[in-house]
């Protein structure tokens, strides 16, 4: 918090908002991206595989939001965000497209 | 009346998690523990809790964890008031927990 | 690295807590009351408190129940008998009717008792405990949509919040049993740690089966992903029961309900009736659903079965033997709602939601203190630190006032009253503005103790209240073993003294501090020893 006083700078929150961004916003689409590709490689039922990944979505998304804010570099967590989102994207296209 | 056993399990088990920490026991019996004192009250409350738990347990594995959740929780509300504001009261327990967890079970078996 | 991730967490803990503390606080207090939300629904309805815990069979019941909506509503779209629990001593019968050009279809609720199987007489308007439950998520005053939103945004601030609570507090589990209440900021961390460690389970499980409840709005994309049509395809596939059944232009002319129930009562004889639903009771498509009860069963939708109204053969059935997933995702919402829940385990339920509640407000006050004890002499407080200061009071203090005044609204206001049901829930909102308007003017530790007296005072007379408008009071209820509403008269007697003893403890703050004879004792014997 001693921090939060001596460095109120514009770009200090900037890069605080930015973080939150990517926690909220990143994490979400993060879990809804990985939980849609959970769903799909569940060899259950229709039914069974959506049920297990929506129950399991809220641990991913509450892991991420802490990664976010445990890791320093904001370049590192946006560039991560985006890079595993992408591969997932395109992970599900593949599977969909394949079946 | 069995969740009642498990209730009073769980009490004492925090009961001795309290006593095995120095400044509450010392706040209770006016003295210091020996660490081997600190040590069973330790080792006894862990078989107590776990004990707790399987009482819980043998009524339904659902319901029972339930249940046992919230017996810790009203167990650990009550010894902290205890220790804070009266803690003289936690001395006799040291005695009546027992009697009273051991009376309670045999009725159970009885019944 | 460690350090700084310590240090991250520290301040993850704080501003995730204060950016949302408020709405978390109206949050957990709102859903700490809906445990009890049928107790609520009875208390606010003095006509049902004279009726016995029912003795009549089920079957008698549904029997009585049928007869009763043959005959005051044939022409209506849907009948509904939901069926006495302990926790609901009535019948409740209701109908549904069309309204024409495109409106909502309008329900009319009413009652039977289940001994005499006559209608309840001397109803008043009002939402009871479903205002509390709809407020739990809903909140009011707001777009539906938006305000779910926001509680699972808030819901997920109080999950970051936990966790970065616990890696932070190493110490709290060291600590567990300790509570300092002299020692002035300590003081409220010392709460803090106590009410979140001895509910700790229960608050990570509230919170993120709270989450599940609304996950399919949050979370749409597997069923999207699955299903062609999305949340609605996965719904259809999923509740079976609730596919609609269109009505027909013939009229039914001899119902075979008797022999639906007849083929239910044969083939599953142990089964207990939560409700049961008919759909188009005149029409040729009638439908006859029996949701059976769960008992104590770790699981929240029931099992089901749809027999046809006209022929009374068994048509689908559903949940009897539920699939891994269904038990997983029905057991989050069957712990999070706790319906199963038997009333020992209801009250073990309120305090842990009570604890979440202290957890909440004393994380805030906290803040706020931390913050003033920091400022110099000369320096006066910024804005946010008096919007925070004010947003403490008016919701810590303002909503179990407001919570007083929507059950004063209940007793006092007139039975013929229009939209009494709103103008209940206006009391509860008007008393709330009120508080926090007082809280804006002026939020000092006079007024903190102010609010705590008033509190205490207003819910001491809350029993006195309802003895003079009703026809029981505490010593009835105990002698005939009332204990339900005998119960709300102790718990509003235990708030009282409980802001009592706080506003108590505020006077003895603003006066000086004064060590208490008992802790004098103790400390007596530290010394000794």
């Amino acid at each position: 918090m001693s921090q939060a006083d001596n460095a109120l700078t514009f770009q200090y929150r900037l890069s605080v908002l930015s973080r939150f961004c990517a926690a909220i916003l990143g994490g979400y689409f993060f879990t809804a991206y990985s939980i849609s590709l959970l769903s799909l490689l569940l060899p259950t039922s229709k039914v069974d595989a959506v049920l297990y990944s929506v129950c399991l979505s809220i641990l991913i998304y509450s892991c991420v939001f802490i990664a976010v804010f445990s890791v320093r570099s904001l370049i590192h967590i946006w560039a991560a965000l985006v890079v595993s989102i992408g591969a997932i994207a395109l992970l599900i296209g593949y599977i969909q497209g394949g079946s | 009346m069995i969740y009642g056993l498990a209730t009073l399990l769980c009490f004492g088990a925090f009961y001795a998690f309290a006593m095995a920490k120095t400044p509450h026991y010392k706040s209770v019996f006016g003295s210091r523990p020996s660490q081997k004192q600190t040590q069973q009250f330790k080792l006894a409350a862990w078989i107590i809790i776990l004990l707790s738990f399987l009482v819980n347990l043998t009524q339904a594995i659902g319901y029972g964890s339930l249940m046992f959740c919230g017996q810790m929780a009203l167990s650990v509300l009550l010894i902290a008031l205890c220790v804070t504001y009266k803690p003289h009261w936690l001395r006799s327990l040291l005695y009546v927990l027992p009697i009273t967890t051991g009376a309670l079970a045999i009725l159970i078996a009885v019944l | 690295m460690k350090d700084s991730f310590f240090r991250s967490m520290t301040w993850l803990h704080t501003w995730v807590g204060l950016l949302m503390c408020w709405l978390l606080f109206l949050i957990f207090f709102a859903g700490t009351i809906s445990f009890f939300r049928h107790e609520i629904s009875l208390w606010n309805q003095p006509a049902v408190h004279s009726i016995e815990n029912n003795k009549v069979q089920q079957s008698a019941l549904i029997d009585a129940g049928l007869e009763y909506l043959g005959k005051t509503a044939p022409d209506a779209n849907r009948w509904w008998i939901g069926l006495p629990s302990p926790r609901q001593p009535e019948v409740q019968v209701s109908h549904r009717h069309s309204q024409p050009d495109g409106q909502r279809d309008k329900w009319i609720d009413e009652r039977l008792d289940p001994n005499t199987l006559n209608q309840v007489d001397g109803l008043v308007d009002t939402r009871g405990g479903n205002f509390f439950y709809r407020l739990h998520f809903d909140l009011h005053y707001m777009d539906r949509k938006l305000a779910r939103w926001l509680v699972c945004l808030a819901s997920l601030f109080m999950l970051i919040a936990l966790i970065s609570g616990i890696v932070i507090h190493k110490r709290i589990f060291k600590d567990m049993f300790q509570f300092r209440p002299q020692k002035g900021v300590r003081a409220w961390l010392d709460a803090h740690n106590l009410s979140s460690v001895l509910a700790l389970p229960f608050h990570l499980m509230i919170t993120y089966t709270g989450l599940v409840t609304l996950i399919f709005m949050l979370f749409p994309d597997p069923a999207n992903t699955l299903y062609e049509d999305g949340v609605k395809g996965f719904r259809a596939d999923f509740y079976p029961e609730r596919q609609r059944t269109e009505a027909t232009e013939q009229q039914l002319s001899t119902p075979a309900f008797n022999s639906a129930f007849e083929h239910f009562r044969l083939n599953w004889p142990e089964q207990k009736i939560k409700r049961v639903i008919v759909d188009h009771p005149s029409n040729m498509s009638a439908t006859i659903k029996i949701y059976g009860d769960n008992g104590t069963l770790i699981r929240d939708e029931h099992p089901y079965w749809q027999y046809s109204g006209t022929t009374g053969e068994l048509l689908k059935t559903a949940r009897l033997d539920p699939s891994s997933g269904e038990v997983l995702y029905g057991g989050m919402i069957a712990v999070h709602s706790g319906r199963l829940a038997h009333p020992g385990l209801r009250w073990l339920y309120f305090i842990c939601g009570i604890a979440g509640c202290i957890m909440i407000a004393s994380g805030c006050i906290m803040w706020a203190k931390r913050i003033r004890e920091r400022l110099k002499p000369e320096q006066s407080p910024s804005f946010g630190l008096k919007l925070v200061e004010a947003l403490n009071l008016g919701t810590i203090m303002g909503l179990p006032l407001a919570t007083a005044g929507f059950f004063y609204a209940n007793r006092l206001l007139p039975a013929d009253i229009a939209d009494r049901a709103e103008k209940e829930i206006l009391a509860f909102f008007i008393v709330w503005l009120a508080s926090a308007i007082a809280a804006g003017i002026r939020r000092n530790k006079r007024v903190w103790q102010g609010f705590a007296y008033l509190n205490a005072i207003t819910w001491l007379l809350l029993p006195i209240c309802n003895a003079l408008t009703t026809n029981g009071n505490l010593m009835t209820y105990i002698v005939e073993g009332k204990w339900i509403l005998a119960s709300f008269d102790l718990a509003f007697l235990a708030t009282a003294a409980a802001f009592a003893l706080q506003g108590k403890k505020l006077s003895s703050k603003v006066n000086a501090v004064k060590v208490k004879p008992a802790q004098k004792r103790t400390l007596n014997r530290e010394q000794k020893a």
